[in-house]
């Protein structure tokens, strides 16, 4: 079947006070906080990096549309759903719930 | 598979710019330092946070940053030996462009301390430009020359955080630390910091005396809206002559780590690191994260490992001659900081846990960095102290 970006019944969006820096082996999030008041994530993936960054400066922090244009295959696109789950239940996106779509094997709720 | 690590990695061998450190640039004792504590170990070897950190980072994540030794309190801990202004402090216009460096190299956040922040002349230009560059910014103070006026005009730069110290949570016990009256200010520069709804934690070095007032500073804290922020003392500065006066004994230690457990929302700053060998891991960084994820820069442009290491042994570089990028890419000290050896615990069953805590501490109490941490929670018991009541 066909995915779209959000068939797993969220729309991810970036929080903008989310910090990026890309690193040799992926890059960094780092979310405002007074020394060990922040948050802070190493990320071991340049693809799922490049398309946090993408998402930021192309599209308003709307990663549901950096992965329409940027991933075609479903197996990636869920695989990339999963890893914006984790990054919602982290504290650095806000997902949106999307009305009538479902697509049970790649949920990504909780 | 994507993989979100907290402080947990791959190391990388491709930072080009990162050329392998010269041992004949270091300073002789640092070298034999270094030295004494034996190969680092490989990626394969090293675990939690150590098989990330030590690949090193494009840029800190924090810059520590003692922008003046000026101060207005003598505290008796003073991790930088703080009063007087130095003569060759950086200028307010060097300071910004050591602004503008740490924002290109994407520096997530800098910690202002010093010396007292706001005795800095230029400090005000300097924190309006690390808002106009978008650096997370927090102060650390001691809260005694907050005026009203301040308050809001600092409400101006939100994001900023404060970090308003006190050392005991009643009067005797903060001012025999921080000096006559300290505590009245420091509570008065809290009402006007919360007054303006500023972010705040009170920040209090834990000491045998304080130890027994963590509830009532963490009940001061609630009533500013604050979160209570409890760090390690350091022989650092002048905290060396009073450290084997004010440190925790171990059972005060293995109390605070219960302690610790029933109070989630009191941060450590990640800074003892060195109890995880009690068994249990504490949350945060279990690793020094010095010369890797942070670093200190001094009031005269000297930049350190950490703030606690100031010492000229260990002198990374000097902002007056090097840029900050210069210093952080290809500082002998730093090159060999992040290779440093597990030394005389490589052996240790706990060593996974604690990494063999805190350099700094090590350096000062035995002029070694390859032995373990004074306050090694494994090693022999202490004798029994009988200075621990005031």
């Amino acid at each position: 079947m066909t995915m779209t970006a959000h068939s797993a019944g969220y729309r991810y969006r970036l929080l903008p006070e989310v910090k990026i820096r890309r690193e040799a082996f992926g890059g960094i999030l780092y979310k405002y906080g007074c020394a060990d008041r922040g948050t802070l994530s190493f990320v071991n993936s340049p693809h799922l990096i490049d398309l946090l960054l993408l998402a930021r400066e192309q599209f308003a922090g709307d990663l549901s549309a950096a992965i329409e244009q940027r991933v075609s295959s479903a197996r990636s696109r869920a695989r990339l759903l999963a890893a914006l789950d984790e990054l919602r239940k982290r504290g650095y996106l806000e997902a949106e719930v999307v009305a009538n779509k479902a697509a049970p094997e790649a949920t990504a709720a909780e | 598979m994507i993989q979100f690590v907290q402080f947990h990695g791959r190391r990388h061998e491709g930072m080009g710019s990162q050329r392998r450190a010269e041992p004949g640039a270091l300073h002789p004792l640092a070298r034999a330092a270094f030295a004494e504590t034996g190969d680092s170990p490989s990626p394969a070897q090293a675990s939690g946070s150590q098989r990330f950190l030590q690949g090193g980072l494009s840029a800190p994540i924090t810059v520590t940053w003692e922008i003046t030794a000026a101060c207005n309190l003598t505290c008796v801990h003073c991790l930088s030996s703080s009063g007087k202004r130095r003569p060759r402090e950086l200028t307010t216009e060097q300071a910004l462009a050591v602004v503008d460096e740490l924002a290109e190299m994407q520096v997530f956040q800098i910690h202002f301390g010093g010396g007292e922040p706001f005795m800095y002349p230029g400090i005000w230009r300097v924190l309006e430009r690390c808002r106009e560059r978008d650096l997370v910014m927090c102060v650390s103070t001691n809260g005694t020359l907050i005026t009203p006026e301040r308050a809001r005009r600092l409400a101006a730069l939100e994001p900023i955080y404060f970090q308003v110290s006190l050392d005991g949570a009643t009067p005797e016990t903060n001012d025999r630390i921080r000096g006559q009256d300290a505590f009245r200010r420091a509570m008065r520069g809290l009402e006007r910091l919360a007054a303006e709804g500023l972010s705040l934690t009170v920040n209090s070095v834990l000491t045998r005396y304080s130890f027994p007032e963590l509830d009532r500073l963490y009940a001061i804290a609630g009533n500013f809206g604050a979160k209570l922020r409890v760090t390690r003392l350091r022989p650092s500065g002048r905290g060396r002559a009073v450290w084997e006066e004010l440190h925790p004994t171990r059972e005060q230690y293995r109390s605070f780590v219960a302690w610790l457990r029933e109070h989630p929302d009191v941060l450590t700053a990640d800074s003892f690191f060195h109890l995880n060998a009690f068994g249990e891991r504490l949350a945060g960084l279990d690793m020094c994260g010095a010369a890797t994820a942070t670093c200190c820069i001094c009031p005269e442009g000297e930049v350190y490992p950490c703030a606690f290491f100031q010492t000229p042994e260990f002198e990374a570089g000097n902002l007056h001659e090097q840029s900050f990028r210069e210093i952080w890419r290809h500082s002998p000290v730093f090159a060999f900081y992040r290779q440093m050896g597990a030394g005389s615990c490589g052996g240790c069953v706990r060593y996974d846990l604690c990494h063999g805590g805190c350099p700094a501490t090590k350096w000062f109490v035995q002029r070694s960095l390859q032995v373990r941490d004074p306050e090694c929670v494994l090693a022999a018991p202490e004798a029994p102290c009988s200075s621990a009541a005031i």
